[in-house]
């Protein structure tokens, strides 16, 4: 026989997720008036927050790149026009950050990580130590500690040359270390810039940048991180 | 040629895939930045991204949660960019607000949803954020956590705040004395 289900913790089930409860949890609500009636206020909540959210959206046609984009392929002389524009958003964009970051080893490990946003998610995949030692080696380093929170080890371009891409998972959400053996910096430096906390430390022969969504998800594993890296060669 | 008529491919099948998704996106980015201007920005470069990486894009089942991924990120850098050109943000907001709220519904129930909207947007983005996800988008808690980066307990601790704040601010009480409780159901 189970234990009793409380009220508390069906409150707490129904009102994270009242479409989608528990078997148990739906077995109690036929059981309690209370927190039947509790599920059902938490269900007309959401008809009328669904209701609320569902604003109007303005007509197509005024925020699309598609039309603008399609005339690449009609006409060769606009090719070079529509360049130069997205050329200069893009520079215009970039300048604006990259000139009040100034530090453009931090702005090209930013675009590095935004050109793979697939890899800053939290996962249960664990890279073998063989994957990770294999990725590691080609830069002449190694973790000191294990691979049980690694999710990903992969090689990247980075700058004309080949770095080891790693995703580290922690209590606070996934963070990317990018090891640069040919890199060499001075001092640590920290930034946070377009949704992204980053730190780059000297490292070795070169510096290791570690970059989260958050910062407390930096704060808590640069350190550890970094010295965890140990060069071999 | 061959190039041009596959550049038109391409682009016939960023409309289909990406076009009905528009108005989702664009009511992601409101409820995330709590302005129309502000959302309309993010969804342009957020269609803009998306059509540089469409290629890499291989089901066009995923497209939803990739764009809204995109979405997300975009939101981030424009909020960031909004602060350094010193934009009183909350003052936005709020005048967002009232505008929003004050949109004329063809609805009995137009004062209730006026009354939600406000209270959702004075929501913290922590908690209006999953929210929006699971009750508009329908996403699941594992799929809220996978895009927040956060871990399924979180997002469920901050769907359950999340709707106790709302029911406080509408003036529905809290289920504060109910967890506190812990009594058995009879």
């Amino acid at each position: 026989m189970s234990k009793a289900m409380q009220h508390s913790e069906f409150r707490q089930l129904a009102g994270a997720d009242p479409e989608h409860l528990a078997a148990a949890a739906q077995e109690h609500a036929g059981q309690c008036a209370e927190c039947a009636g509790y599920l059902s206020q938490m269900r007309q909540l959401d008809g009328l927050m669904k209701r609320a959210m569902e604003v109007p959206a303005p007509v197509s046609g005024n925020v699309t790149p598609i039309r603008t984009v399609v005339l690449k392929d009609r006409a060769p002389a606009r090719v070079f026009a529509l360049a130069a524009s997205m050329l200069l958003a893009v520079l215009l964009g970039a300048g604006i950050w990259i000139a009040s970051s100034r530090d453009t080893l931090a702005a090209d490990v930013i675009v590095h990580v935004q050109e793979e946003p697939d890899a800053m998610v939290a996962t249960d995949n664990r890279v073998t130590p063989a994957e990770l030692d294999d990725v590691l080696r080609r830069a002449g380093v190694r973790l000191k500690s294990g691979t049980q929170t690694v999710s990903i080890a992969r090689t990247c371009e980075f700058r004309n040359t080949t770095i080891p891409h790693l995703v580290v998972q922690t209590r606070e959400g996934p963070i990317t270390v990018l090891v640069l053996a040919n890199e060499p910096v001075k001092s640590a430096r920290s930034f946070d810039e377009q949704g992204y906390a980053g730190t780059i430390l000297p490292s070795g022969r070169g510096a290791i940048a570690i970059i989260a969504n958050t910062r407390t998800a930096l704060d808590e594993a640069a350190a550890q991180v970094a010295a965890s890296v140990e060069w071999i060669n | 040629m061959n190039q041009g008529i596959r550049g038109n491919d391409r682009a016939q099948r960023f409309s289909a895939i990406c076009e009905p998704l528009r108005t989702d996106l664009f009511r992601f980015a409101l409820w995330l930045s709590r302005s129309r201007s502000v959302a309309e920005d993010v969804v342009q470069e957020t269609l803009l991204r998306a059509w540089r990486s469409f290629d890499a894009l291989q089901d066009a089942g995923a497209a939803r949660h990739w764009l809204l991924t995109i979405a997300r990120r975009e939101h981030a850098r424009l909020y960031e960019r909004k602060r350094h050109e010193t934009v009183n943000i909350d003052e936005l907001v709020s005048s967002e607000a009232i505008a929003l709220a004050a949109r004329p519904d063809n609805d009995v129930d137009a004062d209730r949803l006026s009354d939600m909207r406000r209270a959702l947007f004075e929501l913290d983005e922590e908690y209006r954020e999953p929210l929006v996800l699971q009750v508009l988008m329908g996403y699941t808690t594992e799929e809220i956590a996978e895009h927040m980066s956060l871990q399924q307990g979180a997002v469920l601790t901050r769907l359950f705040r999340a709707r106790n704040q709302l029911r406080a601010r509408l003036g529905l009480g809290t289920d504060e004395a109910a967890v506190n409780r812990n009594e058995p159901c009879q």
